[in-house]
């Protein structure tokens, strides 16, 4: 026995006896809508993509959606090597350049770089969450998601038909003390790049507010909100902001975690809007993490892990299943998704 | 920001922002099947008997069963001040005096306690864990639950058709090391003599297969196996054993957090064996733990602190309701109780 414990050190085996079920395949054909592959990128290196589409093969997994495809030549590459290598399996999303954001000219360039880029073959607009945390002008002040410098684009996004999937903010626990109370503790303290708690940070709440006044001013744009509304912690403010605006959808990329710690409301959630839901994952795209994915959309399992780790990623907890409904499943893992990107 | 975190200084809160009901009272009147209300060192646990019947007037509790009457003076004590002022609010339970074992003529000798326990008022006996786990016989072997010794008391409560409520065991994680890996961690830190890992212990399986053998035996004595039958953490088997043993109820002492973290699973077995399970805290009555039972069996909360405790005191997680029908509140809240021991009807 020992007297100390130290967090990293503890890794709970759960006494509980109960029902599993391992998913192997996705019940419908997926369309993973939220993933990022760099081909231009040194990660990228060494990647086989034969390799990655066997892999999607083996789970049914049909199409991953790749919102990193930065644009211009970049995003050729991407066209290239996946989404016209391997024809209706990838979706390439190109990406805003912030450099010089708000100087004259700016958005002009940037909304014609949006024209050729989907001229080009990009199935969409991705915005990362460095818009409202990092993104600054020339002033040197945060550029927030509803200023109105950026309107240009998000009106053209709406203009080609394309959808604008975006990340604002991240968790809550991210945006607060890193002390011996956050809920996050282990997770920023493996990054702490990742906490936004100060001063040089706007609240979680402003960045909410502000996505949320950016979807309400483009009602002709389809936004693609990323992680659940950006706020899974919250399912009945998200569900607020789905019945005030119906240019709103979301992904559930990243945040099983969240979801299945409040299986309950998860389930009517997911069942009420079933068809402005995506299934995402926004991690490697593995037989492994699919499966868990589908352990939590598929079955009623309880008290399981949402991630392969032995300390889970997000949070010292573990997820309940939410047992959709076939027609629910099917548009979640692909018939909303194929609605909207094209 | 601290580079290391000790166990016990992590207390996540959780950011979630959900439905939260506070049920200050049962929907129905309740009776608390498992209780102690006895002395503890001298000290009764609870000072003031106005003040809980004033409590359980507020709760909507209609009656208690006390686990603590032994035999002797203690039973006396606790039948005069529970039992005789307030005859339908409380039931006292005797438990047979274990030294006893020591002498020759022991399987004797403690029907004949039983038998004197009832004339003097109790309603049942209550057998401690401490039978499986260290009560021992003259020879100094350890008793065991199923042992046919004990075949004459268990048929004397048959005789008398009184109910005998018994605890064999303990969590799970009690019988496993006492490591990094174990999920009691701080719960068997704080209290390193509820580890049972250990060669002079049976194993978890064992006591389980005592239990389960003592029931066959005696299909003729109304037994109330405490804490869901001491494997909450696998309701396939307490299911299966309630199956076996139509002579056998449980109650949900000290185990909400193990039900509460299976909430789809504990639901369908609250449902399926809605006339065997009884409604019961093990908890002290004054304290703030009615309102979280009510809220596990009454509402769909979700993501709920099991006990008030910070860390929480069975395990680091958090619990969900399995907001049951009334005619299932019902049977669990009073009535199956009410079979057990008819007086408190």
């Amino acid at each position: 026995m020992r007297d100390v414990l130290l967090i990293d050190d503890f890794k709970p085996i759960s006494q509980l006896v109960g029902p599993e079920h391992y998913i192997q395949r996705a019940r419908f054909p997926v369309v993973d809508a939220h993933n990022h592959l760099p081909v231009w990128h040194e990660r990228a290196q060494g990647i086989e993509w034969d390799d990655i589409v066997a892999g999607m093969d083996q789970v049914n997994v049909r199409t991953i959606v790749n919102l990193s495809g930065g644009t211009g030549e970049r995003l050729q590459q991407c066209l290239d090597t996946l989404d016209r290598a391997y024809p209706g399996r990838f979706a390439t999303f190109c990406n805003v350049e912030w450099e010089g954001v708000a100087q004259p000219g700016w958005a002009e360039r940037a909304v014609e770089q949006l024209a050729r880029d989907v001229e080009a073959g990009a199935k969409g607009l991705k915005v990362f969450k460095r818009l409202g945390l990092r993104v600054r002008d020339t002033d040197g002040k945060l550029v927030m998601p509803d200023d109105k410098r950026l309107a240009p684009i998000w009106d053209k996004a709406g203009e080609l038909g394309v959808p604008v999937l975006i990340h604002v903010a991240d968790p809550v626990a991210f945006f607060r003390p890193l002390d011996r109370f956050n809920e996050r503790w282990d997770e920023l303290h493996e990054v702490p790049d990742w906490h936004f708690y100060g001063p040089e940070f706007p609240a979680f709440e402003t960045l909410i507010e502000c996505l949320y006044n950016l979807i309400g001013h483009h009602p002709g744009t389809h936004f693609i909100t990323a992680h659940v509304g950006c706020y899974p912690e919250n399912l009945g403010f998200v569900s607020q902001m789905m019945d005030e605006h119906p240019n709103m959808y979301t992904d559930i990329s990243a945040r099983i975690a969240e979801l299945g710690r409040a299986p309950y409301s998860a389930r009517e959630w997911f069942i009420k809007y079933q068809d402005r839901i995506l299934f995402g994952t926004d991690v490697s795209p593995t037989p492994e993490w699919y499966r868990i994915y589908f352990r939590f959309l598929e079955t009623r399992d309880e008290y399981f892990n949402y991630s392969p780790g032995q300390i889970p990623g997000q949070g010292r907890w573990r997820i309940y299943g939410v047992y959709l409904p076939d027609e629910v499943l099917e548009k979640v893992y692909h018939g909303n998704a194929e609605r909207l990107i094209r | 920001m601290r580079d290391v975190l000790l166990i016990e200084d992590l207390l996540p809160r959780s950011q979630l922002v959900v439905l939260q009901h506070h049920i200050e009272r049962a929907k129905i009147p309740a009776i608390d099947g498992h209780v102690h209300l006895g002395q503890w060192g001298g000290r009764w646990a609870v000072e003031d008997v106005e003040a809980l019947i004033e409590r359980m007037d507020r709760c909507n509790i209609k009656a208690m069963v006390n686990l603590d009457g032994g035999t002797g003076d203690q039973l006396k004590r606790n039948v005069e001040r529970y039992r005789e002022p307030y005859p339908n609010r409380f039931a006292v339970l005797m438990t047979p005096d274990w030294a006893t074992c020591a002498r020759p003529d022991w399987e004797e000798e403690l029907p004949r306690q039983l038998e004197k326990a009832i004339a003097a008022g109790a309603d049942g006996m209550k057998i401690f864990k401490s039978l499986g786990l260290r009560v021992r016989d003259e020879r100094g072997d350890l008793l065991r639950v199923d042992d046919e010794r004990l075949d004459p008391l268990w048929a004397r409560a048959g005789e008398l058709g009184v109910p005998v409520l018994f605890h064999i065991a303990d969590p799970v994680a009690f019988f496993t090391p006492l490591d990094r890996f174990n999920e009691r961690w701080d719960e068997l830190h704080q209290h390193p003599n509820w580890s049972f890992y250990h060669p002079q212990y049976p194993t978890f399986m064992d006591l389980m297969e005592q239990q389960a053998n003592l029931l066959a035996q005696h299909p003729e004595v109304i037994f109330q196996s405490a804490h869901v039958a001491s494997y909450a953490e696998n309701l396939q088997w307490v299911g299966e054993l309630l199956d076996a043993h139509p002579n056998l109820y449980v109650d949900i002492s000290e185990r909400i957090a193990e039900l509460g973290r299976q909430p789809y699973t504990a639901r369908e077995w609250f449902i399926k064996y809605q006339d065997r399970i009884v409604f019961g805290t093990d908890r002290p009555p004054l304290g703030p733990w009615y309102e979280i039972y009510f809220r596990f069996l009454e509402t769909f909360d979700e993501y709920f602190p099991h006990g008030p405790e910070q860390p929480p005191r069975q395990g680091r997680w958090n619990i969900y309701g399995v907001g049951l029908p009334d005619e299932v509140l019902e049977k669990i809240y009073h009535k199956n109780a009410e079979k057990i021991y008819p007086r408190l009807a």
